[in-house]
């Protein structure tokens, strides 16, 4: 690991340790809970049990009359106010406001029907107890097949089906290709529901401000000034009077994106009852009040020539997105429209995606968003593909690959690829996985009986393009730098990234540098931390705002000079006129000049600039992982014994915090290959309601991860970076489930859906020796 | 959640269904039982602390008896909720003499089952539902004994 501390070139490409640890693994983070204010009161919510039930009752008197209860509200209180609104992200997407308190109804097991605020959260939560709600329990819908039926009972009393909305793309002449095709892979495949469980769960602090004219907001959020804009217009209060932060955020994996129904109820209750209100919710709450992840089902057909070569590609995807639809829940599911097709060429190209409401916990985007469902649905294809056409799967995919020279490459249904070059990072995976060897090693122990197999996925990772994002570069009279970044993070160290790539641009050392983010009034205008954006995005604006403020510094160093602005260069953190290198300005020179009126005439004071970025188009990382795998025969339990993983995400500003994403990411995406499974029973109970039930991967799971890169630089970024965050969760889960269907090949199965838990495949290999007559 | 079992009781069949069906009885047997209050005709107002794993909690619950034939069939139903969650299911009980002094007691009940109590304890709630049933027959027999010592 390189340090510097003190120089400058070369911060770009270093394994600078994170700013941010020592203070998060002393345990001198400050988290939403850490936040304590005079007469705060805490507040609890009663929730519904039952999927789908209408309410008879609300008894609060009880719950009223309990010590240190300041207030206990029902949807009565709320005289039809307080909604969370999904925006209307496609044409015809039925999008019903969700009420912060049930109205009458309740159309999943946790959806809040009272809210209680008292002196302390014990207080709170017995009060919440003691609130008795009768109900009329209904059937619910769980299945979106069944949801999707003809004649199904709508999920919510307002819908007119249970379709939030069908979006259709196509490309090329798809019936044609069909029509030609030597033969058709056809494929069925259920990503199973992931609990996105950040370390930190999802709570709040309100405030009223100066009485009537101001709301502070605390709130573990990923995008703040978002969070901001939707909490203003839900609640109906202007948005130049919250000041709302992000204070230092556990983890959010796309789930602390948008307003919640508990978001709504503290605020109001803050300024109902002008006094801080706190809300954080319990692992249980959890469980059953944040947005969930996946839990898509697609219906495939690859339609292949006889060499192999993909002709076709039909994708059917139904998306359960729960009862209730949040800022982000519709989204993940488009991903398919442009990852349909993966690595490969596919010229013919149909895809419909359908959002289902189901009476189930409100899903939304979860690492990764639809990318994983997207790789995995195109690998899996490519495996099965090869098997049934007798081919070698690696020849199959070199084949269908786009090539480096058809970047930037279009694909049928008008999305750009912008770099790439698949094959590289294939070749790298085959290369430091030592495949053929495996491929002999699993050969020989299968003739021992045991059942082994290698599998691969070669995937592309789509990242930032989404919104602008913005970023500030202010020079102090010191010559120290403050930066202010609207890509709020919650984890990914972008306050040592962006201090590399502001202290890289400028020649400022590390430690004269503080990035400062998550303040929507200390921050200008900017997003937040999602999609993989943030180095791109993030990154890109201040690439845009240190150029300014290094324009500025130069006419100041010209005018200081009595030179002309053009022959003034940057060089080891200080300006001189070219070839004049003894009389070089300092930044706190210029700085000092720019605050003190030594400046030209026309100019304005001070040194400090911001600037958007917008690429208008995404980025387009890729790689290639592979696993070897073995299955205990008589008990089913799956063991990886090797992953290899080879990501290409263009320019590495911090290998290791890359590194960090990439182990974080395939944590999550084993997870889903192997143990996590959110279940609900047939009635819409919730079956894994806790972290006893809900088999989260854990340390011992985590195989060691063999890593390797490929760098293509990203041609439409100004730091040649491409996102990472993601990688691990799209890439690992599908190469583990082709090593697994691998494995399984000798018994003649030939897919089995996600998690591959032990029971799931002794039962698997069970079926398949009765059916060999074992 | 389907349950079914079997009770021996070594007592003529009469003893075993009015024991079963007395109230006093069953206040003193149901486990974790707390208040047990007649509402009406067959009808009880119930208040009881059950754990399941880590979910304990009290409920409320109504029971009513109905579909009385002595001595030999009756049905149960039981809507109970507390801040674990709910319980509503039906029970149906029949009492088969084997002969004057034995009488086997077969049950079978179908219960949904919500919140916090399915959402966790889930893998244990077939279990400790028999074990509770289980207890439940044990203190009636129990009874069913002194009743047949008092002659």
């Amino acid at each position: 690991m390189t340090q510097h501390p003190h120089g400058t070139t070369g911060l770009i490409g270093a394994s600078v340790p994170r700013v941010e640890d020592l203070a998060l693994i002393t345990g001198a983070g400050q988290y939403v809970d850490d936040i304590q204010l005079p007469g705060m009161l805490h507040m609890a919510v009663v929730r519904s049990p039952y999927p789908k039930a209408r309410i008879r009752s609300i008894e609060t008197a009880a719950a009223r009359a309990m010590p240190g209860v300041a207030a206990v509200i029902t949807s009565a209180d709320l005289e039809g106010k307080l909604n969370v609104v999904a925006p209307p992200m496609f044409p015809g997407m039925q999008a019903p406001p969700t009420p912060a308190l049930a109205a009458g109804m309740v159309y999943a097991v946790g959806a809040p029907i009272a809210a209680v605020v008292a002196a302390t959260r014990t207080l709170a939560q017995d009060a919440a107890n003691a609130v008795e709600v009768e109900y009329e329990p209904l059937p619910a819908t769980v299945d979106v097949e069944v949801a999707t039926a003809p004649g199904a009972a709508p999920v919510r009393d307002e819908l007119q089906h249970n379709i939030v909305y069908t979006t259709v793309r196509e490309g090329g002449d798809v019936d044609k290709a069909f029509g030609e095709a030597h033969h058709i892979t056809r494929l069925r495949i259920q990503s199973p529901r992931q609990v996105v469980l950040a370390m930190e769960p999802r709570g709040l602090v309100a405030a009223p401000e100066r009485p009537g004219q101001g709301l502070r907001v605390w709130i573990s959020h990923q995008t703040p000034h978002l969070a901001r804009s939707e909490l203003a217009a839900e609640l109906g209060y202007p948005e130049h009077l919250i000041h709302l932060s992000a204070p230092d955020v556990g983890g959010g994996f796309g789930s602390k994106s948008g307003i919640y129904r508990e978001d709504l109820l503290a605020c109001h209750l803050a300024l109902k009852l002008d006094r801080p209100v706190k809300w954080v919710a319990t692992r249980s709450e959890d469980f059953v009040a944040t947005n969930q992840g996946r839990d898509q089902l697609m219906f495939s057909e690859l339609a292949l020539s006889q060499d192999g070569t993909m002709l076709g590609l039909k994708v059917k995807l139904l998306a359960n997105m729960g009862a209730y639809l949040h800022f982000a829940t519709a989204g993940p599911p488009q991903r398919m429209m442009g990852m349909a097709p993966g690595c490969y060429q596919i010229r013919n190209l149909r895809v419909e995606v359908s959002g289902v409401f189901t009476n189930t916990v409100s899903t939304g985007p979860y690492r990764g968003a639809g990318r994983p469902e997207a790789v995995l649905n195109i690998e899996r294809l490519a495996d099965l593909a090869a098997r049934e056409l007798g081919l070698d799967r690696i020849a199959l995919r070199r084949k269908n690959f786009i090539r480096p020279d058809q970047f930037p490459y279009r694909t049928a249904t008008g999305v750009e690829y912008d770099s790439g070059d698949y094959e590289k990072a294939l070749d790298e995976a085959l290369r430091l996985s030592g495949y053929d060897a495996m491929l002999r090693q699993r050969d020989e122990r299968r003739a021992r009986g045991e059942l082994v197999g290698v599998g691969l996925c070669s995937f592309v990772e789509p990242s930032g393009g989404a919104f602008f994002e913005s970023g500030s570069i202010r020079v102090e009279p010191s010559g120290a730098v403050t930066v202010l970044t609207g890509s709020s993070p919650h984890g990914q160290g972008l306050e040592t990234t962006f201090a590399q790539v502001v202290g890289e641009k400028l020649g400022v050392p590390m430690d004269r540098i503080s990035v400062r983010h998550g303040d929507t009034v200390a921050i200008q205008q900017g997003i937040g931390t999602f999609g993989s954006r943030s180095a791109i995005m993030g990154g890109g604006a201040l690439v845009a705002a240190a150029e300014k403020v290094i324009d500025k510094a130069k006419r100041i160093a010209a005018h200081l000079l009595e030179a002309a602005t053009e022959d003034i260069v940057l060089e080891d953190g200080a300006f001189a006129v070219a070839g004049v290198p003894n009389k070089a300005m300092t930044w706190a020179q210029i700085s000092g000049a720019a605050h003190r009126g030594r400046i030209p005439a026309d100019m304005e004071a001070g040194l400090q600039e911001s600037a958007t970025y917008d690429p208008r188009r995404e980025s387009w990382g890729f790689g290639t992982h592979v696993a070897l795998v073995s299955i205990e025969t008589n008990t089913g339990e799956l063991k990886i014994e090797k992953l290899v993983l080879v990501d290409d995400c263009g320019v590495l500003i911090n290998p290791k915090i890359v590194e960090g994403q990439i182990h974080g990411g395939v944590a999550q995406g084993l997870g889903e290959a192997l143990r996590e499974h959110m279940r609900f029973d047939e009635d819409g109970q919730v079956l894994t309601g806790s972290l006893m039930d809900y088999a989260i991967l854990r340390a011992a799971d985590m195989p060691p991860l063999i890593m390797g890169e490929t760098e293509t630089p990203n041609p439409f970024n100004p730091l040649g970076v491409k996102g990472v965050g993601e990688a691990g969760a799209n890439g690992a889960p599908p190469a583990v489930a082709n090593a697994v269907m691998d494995a399984l090949e000798p018994l003649g199965i030939r897919h089995v859906d996600m998690p591959y838990t032990a029971p799931k495949l002794w039962a698997a290999i069970r079926a398949a020796q009765g059916d060999q007559g074992a | 959640m389907k349950l079914d079992g079997v009770y021996t009781f070594h007592a003529p069949r009469q003893l075993v269904w009015e024991t079963v069906q007395d109230p006093e009885a069953l206040r003193r047997c149901i486990p974790g039982l707390e208040t047990f209050e007649p509402t009406g005709q067959d009808e009880y107002a119930a208040t009881m602390k059950i754990g399941v794993g880590s979910i304990k909690g009290s409920y409320r619950a109504k029971i009513r008896i109905f579909d009385l034939q002595e001595p030999e069939h009756y049905k149960l139903s039981v809507e109970a909720t507390g801040t674990p969650g709910f319980v509503r299911g039906e029970g149906s009980f029949d009492l088969v003499a084997d002969d004057a002094e034995t009488t086997t007691l077969r049950w079978e009940a179908d219960a949904q089952i919500g919140g916090a109590v399915a959402a966790v304890g889930q893998r244990m709630l077939g279990g400790v539902a028999k074990m509770t049933v289980g207890q439940l027959w044990a203190a009636l027999d129990a009874q069913v004994k002194a009743r047949q010592a008092r002659g």
